[in-house]
């Protein structure tokens, strides 16, 4: 909001420059961003709080400055000629205000015999160096108030309102309005209007009807200065998606106290540079108990306990003073009168806050406190978690972030089975629409935009959570408040790999990322963990390529997915790579308990390794033959391990040879020769029983 | 001709005669024949030429000596050279010989993202103090990220915090703050706890995403005051920037706080001179503060008279932006492993 220097001076004596203005006014709390111009002609941009409505004006500005600059504020111009004689403003309107509870004081002035006409060189300059463009001579007169004061005023064509009349109601049903920006309005039963004998004329607080503006042709004005209640000023702004300087304002609270101060300003304006005679006598109409003012106790213990800083009584009596309170002094402190443009202030904190940002927050000590403190993790499994993430990170995976919205196509292409997931009601972009119900539509994006830039190796991951609609949920016990939303948030590590399995390298063949890359992450992680799992194939491969892709199942749950991306869905996201992906549902994985790690004796007495060369049909699943090999060699058999996989001519239609060392070892014995054959032979008949399978001439 | 130029003479001969000796010397031995017949100590070719240096009148002897020892520097080091290069070629040629220069075999480890870095960093100074940390849902309820928090509907504060809303109810959480609110209404105080997580506001621009990484601190116990507040940002910030930062408190609004402040910590580049980080003034803008609102304290329960309370929250992907120098938020969030490579050495 801007500010010229020069206009602020009217009320109140600035010895400082711009500069140092701006550092002082930053220290109380209003932020100048920038300084355009320098001395008088220097206009201060300034972030005002929002809580702060009565420092959205010039007088309100000057307020602040003459309380930290120790000068005083001047009053406020108010004083207004009637025209003696002429018919008092009671016979030329009536006004009446219907809803009370909406609508504490409404002011009204009748001018007549105005002359529109361009506003004088002074108010064009003062409105253009704050950025307003000129109308005319009423509509800025009210503008020029409204930046001065902060009181928000409207001027109507009196003789367009028909009856004379001004009633403040709600909207009927079904009403209407064209508003002055030319949008004809539907209006609804809780909104506010100002009407006339028959029609809405204006939206309360909002803005000005175009039917009663002020034209070229205006000679009797009825300005209104009224106070609209703040939330009631605010739903309809955003009902009507309008906000105008006016709602600005009253939905943060104008001053009521200074509707009339306002009123005489603006008539006193229009009397002196439109011709205007003002009509004798101020309409104001007040609701009971709208003006009433707020006393607040504050103790003086009370500003040191929450600020560190011990501030004498009269100094407090001195800050809050010159911000306009009233205080007396009470036994323990003050009770303390809080004017009726401070709306914001409301508790004796409120009261602590003006105190110290008067003290200046600089001199407020530095202490550390000195209260007990456990410096507990309370995240759910956080431990597994950072483990998960240094073991992803060991085996080459890098730590992604991808947004939590994401667009429903993509959502959709690579959800698991059975979910549903949560739209936005108001996402900010195409494609940012769902909150996203897996990770691996964000994942696999990242690769996308790896491998477009060049990047040849991707292996990427991320822990993150994703959102699931659960439908008819009973509220959650802590969400008494309000009716649960209908949203299950599950914590899920994903992991991408595409291009080179590992950077080009002399010491071994360039390789793609596959399958068996994630999992073999997986796997790893897992004996991290001290968890298990086991990789089933899945009933439905989507989004998988038929036969390259498993279901990872812990404890008789499925926790997980992994697999290679079916073509047809890696071209929807426009790679032409082979994709390996995996998901792990930690909020389900992480469920099961760890197992405690116990030391086992390292073995006293020496194994035996021996290697076979088998022959087995292309069907034969390997962990079938690792587990046929372990129940036939009994106790005996301490290790089984695939050290080499062959395809290849020499080898019978749809067979293929895998080489497999078993270690055979006794906890008390060495074991004999014999009996290590002896084991064999029962494991290569087993194998042979089972599933065909012969050793490799 | 003067003893002195006939000194120089000497030595430059001696020059081209281990140069173009040196050429022909391809094994050790023939170096330290080379050695010796150069700078032999008794009838090196340099010490013989030095001999005439006794002759020279007195002001003449440093320069020459100074050459001389120029020249015996350069033979040593073209030896020392010479030398090296025939050791290393013969280990070349040793049988089963590696070249060792070939770059080394190791799986490489992945990076880890630099808004972890930063959360793992901030989290381990508040636990050092005793902080404890919580979590809570993304996806909230109106109560615990507005209402409780001293923001009833139709208040124009919510404008600060452009919300998104989910289907079926809820909203995506503005800020960590609910998190808090969980929190007090499990546990009384003394409490001393961290919030840190991801937030979402409808923004976004080079310094804003509508998704981003926000932590959270409160302390509420007897007795806690702004100076506490002051204080322990203080420490925080210095332990985060490594360095005596100090801290500015500035009056500002929150409707969850009540007095209120914004926070800013000393320049870390310039150390408070003005720079181009801080935009000349100074100061780098953190987050905001201040006492927790005796309203917030009412709806979770709290004696608003026994207890105070400070709060703090500022955007941990800001500190990454400011730790790492990155100029645009989105990069956090795009997973280009060029940007995420660099950080594999703050693991």
């Amino acid at each position: 909001m801007k500010f010229a220097v020069e206009w602020m001076r009217e009320f109140v004596e600035i010895t400082i420059s711009p500069a140092e203005l701006a550092t002082r006014l930053t220290s109380v709390g209003f932020v100048v961003d920038t300084i355009e111009g320098a001395g008088d002609t220097a206009i201060l941009d300034v972030d005002v709080p929002p809580n702060r409505p009565d420092g959205m004006n010039v007088y309100g500005l000057a307020r602040e400055v003459a309380a930290l600059s120790s000068k005083t504020l001047y009053s406020y111009p108010a004083a207004v000629r009637e025209s003696a004689g002429a018919p008092p403003a009671s016979a030329a309107a009536t006004v009446a205000i219907e809803a009370a509870d909406l609508c504490g004081r409404y002011c009204a002035r009748v001018v007549r015999n105005i002359r529109v006409a361009p506003s004088p060189d002074w108010i064009v300059r003062r409105l253009g160096a704050i950025g307003l463009t000129p109308v005319n001579n009423v509509v800025d007169i009210t503008n020029y108030v409204l930046w001065e004061l902060g009181h928000p005023l409207h001027a109507f064509d009196l003789t367009r309102l028909e009856g004379r009349r001004i009633v403040v109601r709600r909207a009927h049903r079904g009403e209407t309005i064209q508003t002055l920006d030319g949008v004809a309005r539907r209006l609804e039963p809780e909104m506010l209007v100002i009407a006339d004998a028959t029609k809405a004329v204006a939206v309360a607080g909002v803005m000005g009807g175009a039917g009663t503006m002020i034209s070229a042709g205006t000679t009797e004005v009825l300005l209104e200065s009224a106070w609209f209640e703040p939330s009631g000023v605010r739903r309809t702004s955003k009902r009507l998606a309008l906000s105008t300087d006016a709602s600005y304002r009253f939905e943060r609270g104008a001053d009521i106290e200074v509707a009339h101060v306002a009123i005489d300003r603006a008539a006193a304006l229009l009397a002196e540079l439109a011709g205007g005679e003002v009509a004798p006598g101020l309409i104001d109409i007040r609701a009971e108990g709208a003006m009433a003012k707020r006393t607040i106790h504050l103790r003086t213990s009370r500003i040191e306990t929450l600020t560190g800083m011990r501030i004498e009584p009269q100094r407090t009596r001195k800050y809050l003073e010159a911000l306009g309170f009233e205080a007396a002094a009470a036994p323990d402190g003050f009770e303390v009168v809080v004017p009726r443009h401070r709306q914001d202030v409301s508790a004796e904190a409120d009261l602590v806050e003006e105190v110290a940002r008067s003290a200046g927050y600089d001199a407020i000590p530095e202490t550390i406190p000195h209260l007990p403190g456990t410096g507990a993790v309370n995240r759910f499994a956080h431990r597994r978690e950072e483990t998960l993430r240094s073991s992803l990170l060991g085996s080459g995976y890098s730590e992604a972030m991808t947004y939590s919205f994401i667009s429903s196509d993509d959502d959709w292409l690579l959800r698991e089975e059975g979910v549903a997931g949560v739209p936005l009601t108001n996402p900010m972009a195409e494609g940012q629409e769902i909150l996203r119900s897996t990770l691996l539509p964000g994942l696999t994006m990242a690769a996308r935009h790896n491998l477009n830039h060049g990047v040849r190796e991707v292996r990427l991951f991320e822990i993150g959570r994703v959102f699931r609609r659960v439908e008819g949920r009973a509220a959650h016990e802590d969400r008494k408040h309000a009716p649960g939303p209908e949203t299950d948030e599950q914590l899920c590590a994903g992991i991408v790999a595409t291009g080179l399995a590992r950077a080009r390298h002399w010491s071994e063949p360039a390789r793609e990322s596959g399958f068996h890359d994630v999992k073999g992450a997986i796997e790893e992680a897992l004996q991290r963990l001290s968890l298990r799992a086991t990789f089933e194939l899945p009933a439905a491969p989507n989004p998988f390529r038929p036969g390259s892709a498993a279901r990872m199942i812990s404890d008789g749950v499925v926790v997980g997915r992994v697999g290679l991306l079916g073509e047809e869905v890696a071209a929807r996201f426009g790679i032409k790579a082979q994709v390996a992906l995996a998901e792990i549902n930690l909020s389900l994985l992480f469920a099961a308990p760890a197992t405690p790690l116990a030391f086992r004796p390292i073995p006293r007495f020496p194994a035996s390794s021996r290697d076979l060369a088998l022959v087995v049909g292309r069907e034969t699943a390997w962990r079938d033959i690792e587990s046929a090999i372990s129940e036939a060699g009994g106790d005996l058999v301490a290790r089984v391990a695939l050290f080499d996989r062959y395809e290849g001519k020499s080898l019978p239609e749809g067979h293929i040879s895998v080489a497999v060392n078993i270690v055979y070892q006794h906890p008390d014995r060495t074991l004999a020769l014999e009996e290590v054959q002896a084991a064999e032979a029962k494991v290569l008949a087993a194998l042979h029983d089972r599933f065909g399978v012969t050793l490799r001439r | 001709m003067p003893p002195l130029d006939r000194l120089e003479e000497a030595l430059d001969r001696v020059r081209s005669e281990f140069a173009s000796a040196i050429g022909r010397s391809a094994d050790t031995g023939s170096l330290e024949a080379l050695r010796n017949r150069f700078l032999g100590r008794k009838s090196g070719l340099l010490t013989l030429a030095l001999k005439g240096l006794k002759d020279l009148p007195e002001k003449d002897r440093p320069p020459a000596g100074e050459k001389a020892n120029r020249l015996r520097a350069e033979i040593e080091s073209a030896l020392a050279e010479a030398e090296a290069r025939v050791s290393a070629g013969a280990a070349r040629r040793a049988p089963h010989a590696l070249d060792v220069t070939l770059p080394g075999i190791a799986a490489r480890s992945g990076a880890v993202h630099p808004v972890t870095l930063v959360r793992r960093e901030i989290e381990s100074i508040f636990l050092e103090m005793g902080f404890t940390i919580e979590e809570g849902p993304e996806v909230e309820d109106d109560w615990h990220n507005f209402e409780a928090l001293n923001l009833p509907p139709d208040h124009p504060a919510r404008d600060m915090q452009d919300t998104f809303y989910v289907e079926g109810g809820g909203l995506l959480r503005t800020h960590t703050s609910p998190i808090q609110i969980r929190t007090m209404m499990k546990v009384q105080p003394p409490l001393k706890m961290l919030a840190i997580g991801k937030a979402f506001r409808r923004d976004s621009d080079i310094s804003h995403s509508p998704m981003f990484h926000q932590v959270e601190g409160l302390v509420v116990g007897e007795g806690v005051s702004m100076a506490d507040l002051k204080g322990t940002i203080r420490l925080f910030a210095g332990r985060l920037f490594r360095g005596d930062l100090r801290v500015r408190l500035r009056p500002g609004y929150f409707p969850f706080v009540e007095p209120g402040a914004e926070f800013d910590v000393s320049c870390m580049i310039c150390g408070g001179d003005g720079c181009r980080l801080c935009k000349r003034s100074g100061w780098i803008e953190m987050g905001g503060a201040g006492m927790v609102h005796p309203n917030v304290f009412e709806n979770v329960g709290y004696d608003t008279e026994k207890y105070t309370g400070f709060a703090f929250g500022f955007g941990v992907d800001r500190i990454a932006m400011l730790r790492y120098a990155i100029d645009d938020i989105r990069l956090f969030f795009e997973n280009d492993l060029r940007f995420l490579d660099q950080f594999r050495g703050e693991a």
